[in-house]
């Protein structure tokens, strides 16, 4: 569902993408494992419409081309960014950032169901509704940011980094909860340095290295590879 | 900051046109005079309309009668105005008349706008000995500078003989048992208003009487009807406002409200603009003012014919006297006859000038018995002290109720 | 009671300092821009009240249907054309507020130069409702009263569109964080030149209102920019009740410090409270956290 092609992103004379091409199809999970620095936030936000490609990149959703969209519009097209560093509303309360989440007009005509389903996935969040988003632990801000994005219904969820910051059993229990988002048909593009959790995650891998596709191939494809092995699981 | 040339060209041929066939020293193209006042900044409307338009209107009518007589050369000379904008800031208005003295090597300056500015460029005026006539600054501090500043005459009544015959006249009509002799007086918070107070405050002292009430309030402020009830509680009959326009306006549309009649009541900068008669109308009459133009003066009527024709609007009593200054300043080069700066500034300090809005005559640079107070007396602004000039009128008392 | 009547002078001089804050807290709050023309917008209103009343005697009132159209599309022209292009252009955020300050600070000169050059720089003024209204024994002008009833119902009409409205949301997103309403789809331009017109259409109606009691000139809008500014800051940037209670607050100060202590020391008494919140409590006394 998701086509990228010919991606470069540049920040003046430095080029942090370089003919980037990948595809994630509709219902998989795609991981994209990448050191720090190798562009993988760069990529995410230039799918979701925060910073332009250089001319020439494609990005197609569902085969229409939404590199010139902005921000708010590719939203309406059903791809939801849970950004680096979560980004949530922190004065708002959680309800109220929830509710946000269902700002898209694709969103709005059945939010109040979309949002019993949110407190369901996410207990955690259903007994803290009217707590101010920011006095919030990490891992509760890392779920409210996660459910603040499927708040609008998104066909592909972009995750970069959620497992930042957290705790090794927050961060466990966090890919458990896109698991399940998984197996219920949520086509997921999630950027990673845990690549232990993410592969066990991901139905298909891209290594990104200097901004570059470097390897792309099945989870256990790149579990085998010696090179990747050292770089990335550290074995 | 731009620099502007008018008023020249057609106004210069007429000039040649006259030069008689005798054999003379050849009479400058032009007289060229610079100034700098505020056109952009907060002191921007005040200098606009007070100075800037004055010397545009006095260059425009000198030059529509061919310019100004220089005996020397036998020759009518236009003037050129040469002009920058100070930007309201003072350290700019300094640099600028250096510049008009030194780069632009004018013939004659003229003041800027306002006190403080007035006062700091005096002395580079005098540093470099040319004859300026100040109007818009008043401060008691100027009668001292005399000596040190030779150059440079005031033209506007200063705050002691301003306030004088206002505590005069309060002691006559208590003597005269017309009122009880409660005074109350309020100024603003801003150099005038404060000296314009304390001056009036001695003047009472001297003629024994009573001060009912004395404060202050800031540049600016919003509501002045706290202190109205106050004052009102304390039951005066003579009210002094040492306000500037916005306050003076706002100070009486409070007291309309509040019912604040006292049969004296004065309020300062302001008062006489035609503004004020638009926005009050007839509740205008029998209200004080700080300064008075004769209004039967010579030549006022004509003038302000002109000014209409030029600004489309009516015009106040400081560009008047402002005009005035210019007037002054041509007659002491017309005396002369010759662009000789000592000259003129002696010419200045020796004579007694007749213009529209007053007889000046200055002593130790500054001007005497200078109009003081005025009153809205029908749709007119007439003089009333001092009572002993040509052209004053009587004090209209009590002013009629709200 | 002349106590009474001095906290009432305040709070109507408060409500009109909350209203003038009111619009600079949306271009400020939420549309992110530091205008210092913003009181150009108030000058406008003020002259287009005084000219409709002199020339065609027309109620400074129904000249609000034509002021605040006016200075709504002329703010929100101001914004597409002027400001958000250095949105674009502006490396990071110093920057940005660098040249918008040099923008709008033009601005401000040339809004301030036509006026000038227009109408003349003397003062202007009007008299309309002065009408002396009993409140509770004590008297105030009608003309007053309505400003402040005006401050006090924009307010409380903002606070509850912010507050329960989707678009509200939606600006108080904006306000919280642009790139973050992106992301739930608000389309951040669009709503942010909106909240920066509907500030300058405040200032209109709030320069109708203060034209009815207050005189001014072609060089007052500044003042009114730095009293908003100085309003914004202490109630909380985006904050519009805040905003209201510090205008109040600062009212009410500078009434009763004139009453009990000097009049002369208003603005002393005004910045001393000012600096106060900024030691005390710099992200404004209505800010929660």
């Amino acid at each position: 569902m998701l086509e990228v092609e010919n991606l470069s992103v540049a920040y003046g004379k430095h080029e942090a993408l370089r003919n980037v091409a990948l595809r994630v199809e509709f219902g998989r999970t795609v991981v994209i494992l990448g050191a720090n620095g190798a562009g993988k936030t760069t990529l995410l936000n230039s799918i979701a419409g925060i910073i332009r490609a250089r001319p020439g990149a494609r990005i197609t959703v569902d085969g229409e081309g939404i590199q010139d969209e902005p921000a708010h519009r590719i939203v309406e097209r059903g791809v939801a960014l849970v950004p680096e560093g979560r980004r949530l509303f922190g004065e708002m309360t959680v309800i109220e950032n929830l509710c946000m989440g269902a700002y898209a007009q694709r969103a709005r005509r059945d939010e109040a169901a979309r949002l019993d389903e949110m407190l369901t996935v996410f207990p955690r969040l259903g007994e803290r509704r009217q707590q101010t988003a920011r006095t919030m632990s990490g891992g509760e801000q890392q779920m409210l940011a996660i459910a603040r994005a499927l708040m609008s219904r998104p066909r592909l969820l972009l995750l970069d980094e959620p497992s930042l910051g957290l705790s090794p059993r927050l961060a466990k229990e966090l890919f458990a909860t896109l698991r399940r988002l998984a197996s219920e048909g949520q086509s997921i593009l999630l950027v990673e340095q845990a690549a232990h959790l993410s592969l066990r995650l991901a139905d298909w891998v891209y290594v990104l290295e200097n901004g570059r596709i470097a390897k792309s191939g099945a989870p256990s494809a790149i579990r085998d590879d010696d090179s990747l092995r050292r770089s990335y699981l550290g074995l | 900051m731009q620099r502007r040339t008018v008023l020249k060209g057609g106004a210069s041929l007429i000039g040649a046109g006259s030069l008689p066939t005798i054999a003379r020293a050849q009479a400058p193209k032009s007289i060229r005079i610079g100034y700098a006042v505020a056109l952009s900044g907060p002191y921007a409307p005040g200098a606009q309309s007070t100075t800037w338009s004055q010397y545009k209107l006095w260059a425009k009518d000198v030059n529509d009668a061919g310019g100004i007589m220089l005996k020397k050369y036998g020759a009518k000379v236009p003037v050129e105005l040469i002009d920058y904008d100070d930007r309201s800031q003072i350290e700019e208005a300094i640099r600028l008349v250096e510049r008009l003295i030194l780069n632009d090597k004018v013939d004659l300056v003229l003041a800027p706008w306002g006190t403080a500015t007035n006062l700091a460029t005096a002395p580079v005026f005098n540093k470099y000995e040319y004859p300026v006539i100040h109007f818009t600054a008043s401060a008691d501090r100027v009668a001292q500078l005399g000596p040190r500043w030779p150059y440079s005459f005031w033209a506007l009544v200063q705050p002691k003989p301003a306030t004088a015959p206002l505590a005069t006249m309060v002691k006559k009509l208590t003597t005269e048992g017309k009122i009880k002799g409660r005074v109350a007086i309020m100024h603003v918070a801003d150099q005038l208003g404060v000296e314009m107070a304390a001056a009036m405050q001695e003047a009472c002292k001297k003629e024994g009487v009573e001060i009912v009430y004395f404060k202050s309030y800031p540049l600016g402020a919003s509501d002045l009807s706290p202190q109205i009830r106050e004052m009102m509680a304390l039951n005066p009959d003579a009210f002094f406002a040492f306000s500037y326009p916005s306050d003076t306006f706002m100070v009486t549309e409070q007291s309309h409200v509040l019912g604040f009649s006292p049969p004296i009541y004065y309020t300062g900068v302001g008062t006489p603009f035609p503004a004020y008669a638009a926005k009050f109308g007839a509740k205008k009459n029998g209200v004080l003012i700080y300064g008075a133009v004769d209004s039967t003066a010579p030549g006022q009527k004509e003038y302000r014919e002109r000014h209409k024709a030029m600004y489309n609007r009516d015009v106040e009593i400081g560009s008047i006297g402002t005009y005035a200054t210019m007037q002054i300043l041509q007659k002491a080069i017309e005396q002369v006859g010759e662009i000789d700066r000592k000259k003129i500034r002696d010419a200045i300090a020796g004579g007694t000038f007749e213009t529209i809005a007053d007889v000046y005559s200055f002593k130790g640079q500054l001007h005497q018995n200078a109009w003081a107070v005025g009153q809205w007396q029908g749709d007119e602004v007439v003089a009333v002290y001092p009572e002993n000039k040509r052209g004053a009128k009587p004090l209209m008392f009590p002013k009629p109720k709200w | 009671m002349i106590l009474f009547e001095v906290v009432l002078s305040g709070v109507l001089v408060g409500g009109m300092y909350g209203l003038i804050a009111l619009g600079l807290n949306l271009q400020y709050g939420i549309a992110r821009m530091m205008n210092l023309a913003y009181g150009e917008a108030l000058m406008g209103g003020a002259y287009t009240a005084f000219w409709f009343f002199m020339l065609w005697r027309i109620d400074p009132l129904a000249s609000m249907l034509f002021s605040v159209p006016v200075a709504f599309c002329g703010n929100w022209l101001i914004y597409r054309y002027l400001l958000s292009p250095l949105i674009r252009r502006a490396a990071n955020q110093e920057i940005l507020e660098a040249d918008t300050i040099l923008v709008t600070f033009g601005l401000l000169f040339v809004f301030q130069g036509l006026a000038l050059v227009q109408w003349g720089g003397e003062y202007r003024g009007y008299t309309y409702l002065a009408v002396p209204i009993d409140l509770l024994g004590a008297t105030v002008a009608l003309n007053r009263l309505m400003a402040f009833v005006a401050a006090v119902v924009l307010a409380l009409a903002l606070y509850w569109l912010l507050r329960s409205t989707r678009l509200g949301g939606a600006l108080r997103a904006i306000a919280i964080d642009p790139v973050a309403a992106q992301l739930v789809a608000v389309d951040v331009p669009r709503l942010s030149a909106l909240a920066f017109a509907a500030g300058g259409a405040i200032m209109a109606a709030a320069g109708t209102l203060v034209s009815m009691f207050l005189s001014f000139n072609a060089s007052i809008g500044i003042v009114y920019t730095l009293k908003a500014l100085i309003v914004v800051i202490m109630g909380g940037v985006g904050r519009m009740l805040g905003c209201l209670m510090a205008g109040l607050l600062l009212g009410l100060a500078e009434a009763l410090g004139a009453y009990l202590v000097d009049p002369g020391l208003t603005l002393a008494i005004n910045f001393a409270l000012f600096l106060l919140v900024l030691l005390v409590r710099p992200q404004g006394l209505f800010s929660r956290g």
